[in-house]
């Protein structure tokens, strides 16, 4: 296609395959009927699409055909659904106990008495413990980096965090920092609150 | 043939059939598209000699996988890329030279067998120049042309099951065509 403006030779091309509008159509009569290069490519075109789609019949002629008696069964969709595999629920329930038992036990205990806390008082650097103001009652508990202690609800107990010049946080176990609610008397059972 | 979603399409029920289990509408659908599959996969292999054993592979896994078609609206495009892939899977570690060369010295039996005529002689030798010309084009190009001309789709229907834009399949048609024509030319100089 030498020479051969490619607008022209689109157009051609639409024409062969049915999808050339009015005015197209029009632009490349007029085209074809001036160049005798665009003429002679229509009809290279023409002839060659002709071909082809015999061409292309014989070639592909033939059918596939399946019996229907003896297709198999369908297979079912595959869906990936990650909580829907149930196994892999359980395996990671089972390998979650596992680490449970396995997993040792912190060594500071997360609530421990009264005595217990007294000799969880780490005194790697004994200075800065002691400069520490320790503010509470007799009882209160002393632990540096050991991570906050669990406490209980309820129990009148609360967990304070100090932080020294160096990083190091002491939790202060204090007691009896809470004032737990007195049961009022509505809140009894009524029969016990008719004998009181 | 209608392949836009928002058309009417005359073989939805059938595919909804199939996706039910009815076998007899699945032969049914094989017998109207099969020609269309075949044009598919010979698009992508161009190797006639292959289209056959592809086509049933093709039309097993629609039987197969119907069930993994969420919209049967695009059922047809669906079953293009299963085709194409099927096809391309078939072509992968042949290099495409051997392919149109086992190709083409399959194909002479296949074309219309030559009289004592010049004519028919002619005519055949330009068939089998022609289709030769068409194996040797880049699939890029084939694919769409063996859609326009084996099984007659529109633009719109080529770029719909091609999931590609009209203006690119109207490109490739174009290019395809002057491709064929100086392989063509070429051959006969």
């Amino acid at each position: 296609m030498n020479g051969m403006d490619p607008n022209i030779e689109r157009l051609i091309v639409r024409q062969l395959d049915g999808e050339i509008t009015e005015e197209e159509l029009l632009v490349l009569s007029r085209e074809l009927l001036r160049n005798p290069d665009a003429h002679r490519l229509w009809e290279a075109y023409r002839e060659l699409d002709a071909v082809a789609g015999e061409v292309l019949g014989a070639a592909l002629k033939g059918a596939v055909a399946f019996d229907p008696v003896a297709l198999p069964v369908q297979a079912t969709p595959r869906r990936f659904y990650l909580f829907r595999r149930h196994w892999l629920m359980a395996a990671g329930a089972v390998a979650a106990a596992i680490l449970a038992l396995v997993i040792p036990k912190p060594a500071v205990s997360p609530n421990p008495d009264r005595g217990q806390m007294a000799t969880n008082v780490v005194q790697d650097h004994p200075a800065a413990v002691q400069e520490i103001p320790v503010v509470g009652q007799a009882g209160e508990g002393l632990m540096r980096n050991a991570g906050m202690p669990q406490i209980q609800r309820n129990t009148g107990r609360d967990v304070f965090g100090v932080m020294d010049e160096k990083g190091n946080v002491y939790w202060i176990e204090v007691d009896r920092t809470r004032t737990l609610r007195r049961p009022a008397v509505q809140d009894l059972p009524r029969d016990l609150r008719e004998t009181l | 043939m209608a392949v836009k979603p928002a058309e009417y399409d005359a073989e939805e029920p059938v595919v909804e059939a199939i996706r039910q289990g009815d076998r007899y509408a699945f032969s049914e659908l094989v017998r109207r598209q099969g020609q269309w599959v075949r044009g598919v996969v010979f698009g992508v292999l161009g190797d006639p000699d292959r289209v056959d054993d592809v086509t049933q592979q093709v039309w097993f896994q629609f039987w197969q996988r119907i069930g993994e078609l969420r919209d049967i609206q695009r059922w047809r495009p669906w079953l293009y890329r299963l085709a194409r892939n099927a096809a391309l899977d078939e072509g992968r570690g042949t290099t495409r030279r051997k392919k149109h060369a086992q190709g083409l010295q399959a194909q002479e039996p296949r074309t219309a067998a030559p009289d004592s005529t010049d004519q028919s002689v002619r005519r055949s030798e330009r068939h089998r120049e022609v289709l030769a010309a068409i194996q040797s084009l880049p699939a890029l190009y084939r694919e769409p042309f063996v859609l326009r001309h084996l099984n007659d789709l529109s633009y719109r229907e080529i770029a719909d099951v091609m999931d590609m834009p009209v203006d690119s399949v109207e490109t490739r048609l174009v290019r395809a065509r002057r491709l064929l024509r100086e392989s063509l030319t070429e051959k006969e100089d």
